[in-house]
């Protein structure tokens, strides 16, 4: 992928291209508002990675600047304000996500990598699958190699977040956010437990293992190579 | 800042403005009642004459001049001991036969004199040449005059006197209190936070302004009160982990074995405990400062307390914990979902935690006439009653707790967004945790 990053941080923006190096990504960096906004609408890129405080032109008004300019980028947005407030102004300004300062880099690779692969928002998908298990969205069902699976709304609503993110690394946060609409750390481990759940109706009693855990990261369900 | 002495102050002016519109209005009002029984006399007097001067005219109509002058003698001699009509007669050639007044020219009819002696008179020309004239004494007007003017100087003197030194004593006893209003606030502002202004609780707008003064005081001394404890609660409690942190990358340092990534990753932990605080602490300060309340949406409790109860339900069971709904009843709020979520999750994982082992927690929502109580109860050891004023405050740990000692500091500060209040009751065993809505923000 080819990616744009605006901050001015010189530590923080060599940690995340290095980082962003290591897997693969080609990383333009400007360091301040003005450059950025040059670079982003002169150049093609899948996703934009946008500081919001910024020298010479601040992130929320490049970013009101290329949305104005029809230019639809996915922008990822980086701030040290992790306010509700804050993160507000931000989505409706035209970011397409948030990530609080300090962050993980796995946090981060796997937002700009969930936001590249975002399908349109008109297309409607009806069923998800992913080697031998098909979940059905219409009449809500979902079978593993023809067999049926039962599953508790949450559980439904978890597997369906991971499908709809395959071959994807998602994070603790994502899914707090993507299936509890939680804006908050809960103390508990809710996220392992309700993936210890799914996994017992969905892998445990197959051939081979989904859902994998990726060690410091989060999950992903991808079908063995 | 000083405030005005009492010639100046506004409650004296106030006090002016209103005695001038008094004198003016009571000036109005006399001459306008002077003018109106001047009115009256005066058509009285010209009745009374009218009729006497027609009696008379009648006489020589019936009985001719001599008979005339006969009856106008006799009325003389009368009127000069009732005092009341004046008469004359004057012949063609103009000399006047009796009485003694002035002699009269063309046009006749009413003539009216002032001066020492105001008269008003009535003169008619008999076919015979003679001239006949019947008048009244007009001097009662002049008394009249005098006697208004007289009471409209000395009620004027007195509103004057009266209202200058109510006006005076009035503006004295607005300052004293405005000055002591002054004085609290100026000694609240050099940092006595406890001092109040003393009210009187009478109930007028000088009071009213005094109670809202010492509420915005209570809260300034609550806010500073909050600010202490949360830089002392930093002080003391980030220094713990800051230090382990410290401590352990010092250890890495001087070790020469290449860096386990167990202790790698138990330094990250470290410093995630750390940023957790940090994050709850600004959610905190977001939450104290009130602005959140512009975002309140309605939010369907009932779904809210189902889902999250959805969410924790495994996690409870998984640990050996019971977790189970009582009466849910059906109720919206206008509120912050994502708020109201993290309030219930805080209490329910207090719960799962503190309520014993195995624990038993029951959710409960019930809608009562104008109150809304959410209820998170457990039935562990429970909280003493000295406890429950301070386990709402930040940094503030029981034993062997897992958190950061802001999670109920979150419960409170939500709570407060959302006028509600935090109580908590004894559950015989356990812990009750009570939040009161009131029923009419929707």
């Amino acid at each position: 992928m080819k990616l744009l990053l605006i901050e001015d941080d010189q530590a923080t923006a060599d940690f995340i291209m290095r980082g962003l190096k290591e897997h693969g990504h080609t990383t333009d960096h400007a360091n301040n508002g003005l450059d950025g906004l040059v670079l982003a609408q002169n150049e093609h890129y899948d996703v934009f990675i946008l500081d919001r405080m910024l020298p010479k032109l601040d992130g929320l008004t490049l970013l009101r600047t290329i949305r104005d300019a029809s230019n639809l980028t996915p922008v990822l947005m980086l701030t040290a304000m992790g306010s509700i407030e804050d993160r507000v102004t931000g989505l409706t300004a035209g970011a397409e996500d948030y990530l609080i300062k300090p962050f993980a880099f796995a946090e981060l690779h796997a937002r700009v990598c969930a936001l590249a692969r975002r399908p349109p928002l008109s297309q409607a998908v009806i069923s998800l699958s992913i080697a031998d298990l098909e979940m059905d969205l219409i009449k809500r069902r979902v079978t593993r190699a023809n067999q049926i699976i039962e599953l508790q709304p949450t559980e439904f609503k978890l597997l369906e977040f991971l499908l709809r993110h395959a071959g994807q690394v998602v994070t603790r946060t994502m899914l707090l956010e993507g299936v509890w609409d939680f804006h908050f750390d809960p103390k508990t481990n809710m996220v392992e437990t309700h993936i210890s759940r799914l996994r017992t109706k969905v892998d445990k009693d197959f051939d081979f293992p989904l859902i994998h855990t990726i060690r410091g990261s989060g999950y992903r369900i991808d079908a063995p190579t | 800042m000083r405030l005005p002495k009492s010639f100046g102050s506004a409650t004296f002016r106030l006090t002016g403005l209103y005695l001038i519109l008094f004198v003016i209005s009571v000036s109005v009002f006399v001459a306008l009642l002077f003018i109106q029984v001047q009115k009256v006399l005066e058509h009285e007097a010209r009745s009374q004459i009218t009729i006497e001067s027609n009696l008379l005219l009648f006489e020589y109509r019936e009985d001719g001049m001599d008979e005339l002058l006969e009856e106008t003698e006799e009325r003389i001699e009368k009127s000069r001991t009732r005092d009341r009509f004046i008469y004359m007669v004057q012949n063609p050639s103009g000399r006047v036969i009796f009485d003694k007044v002035e002699p009269v020219n063309a046009p006749y009819g009413w003539r009216q004199t002032k001066g020492e002696q105001p008269t008003l008179f009535f003169y008619t020309l008999l076919e015979s040449g003679f001239i006949l004239g019947v008048g009244k004494d007009m001097g009662v007007l002049a008394t009249l005059e005098r006697a208004f003017e007289q009471t409209l100087f000395w009620s004027l003197t007195l509103a004057l006197v009266l209202g200058t030194s109510g006006g005076l004593i009035l503006s004295r006893r607005t300052l004293s209190r405005l000055e002591s209003i002054n004085r609290t606030a100026k000694a609240v502002g050099a940092g006595q936070l406890a001092l109040r202004i003393p009210c009187r609780n009478n109930g007028d707008e000088l009071d009213a302004h005094c109670n809202t003064l010492n509420q915005m005081f209570d809260r300034i001394e609550q806010l500073v009160n909050n600010v202490r404890q949360v830089s002392t609660g930093i002080a003391h409690d980030l220094r713990t982990p800051l230090a382990r942190l410290r401590g352990r990358l010092e250890t890495l340092q001087n070790s020469s074995l290449p860096i386990p990534p167990e202790s790698l990753e138990e330094t990250i932990g470290e410093v995630d405990k750390i940023l957790e605080i940090f994050a709850a602490l600004l959610r905190l300060a977001e939450l104290e400062a009130g602005s959140l309340r512009s975002g309140f949406c309605p939010v369907k409790l009932h779904a809210l307390i189902r889902d999250i109860t959805e969410a924790y339900q495994p996690i409870a069971e998984d640990n050996g914990n019971t977790l189970k709904l009582a009466t849910v009843d059906h109720v919206t709020i206008a509120g912050d979902v994502n708020l109201l979520q993290q309030l219930l999750a805080n209490l329910i994982e207090n719960a799962l935690e503190h309520g014993g082992k195995p624990s038993e927690v029951t959710i409960g929502l019930q809608k009562s006439g104008k109150k809304i109580v959410l209820t998170v109860a457990d039935r562990g050891p429970g909280v003493t009653n000295e406890e429950h004023s301070y386990i709402v405050k930040p940094f503030h740990r029981l034993e062997n707790s897992s958190g950061t000692g802001m999670g109920l500091a979150m419960v409170s500060a939500i709570t407060r967004l959302h006028d509600g209040t935090l109580i908590f009751v004894d559950n015989e065993p356990g812990l009750r945790c009570e939040i009161h809505f009131p029923a009419t923000s929707r």
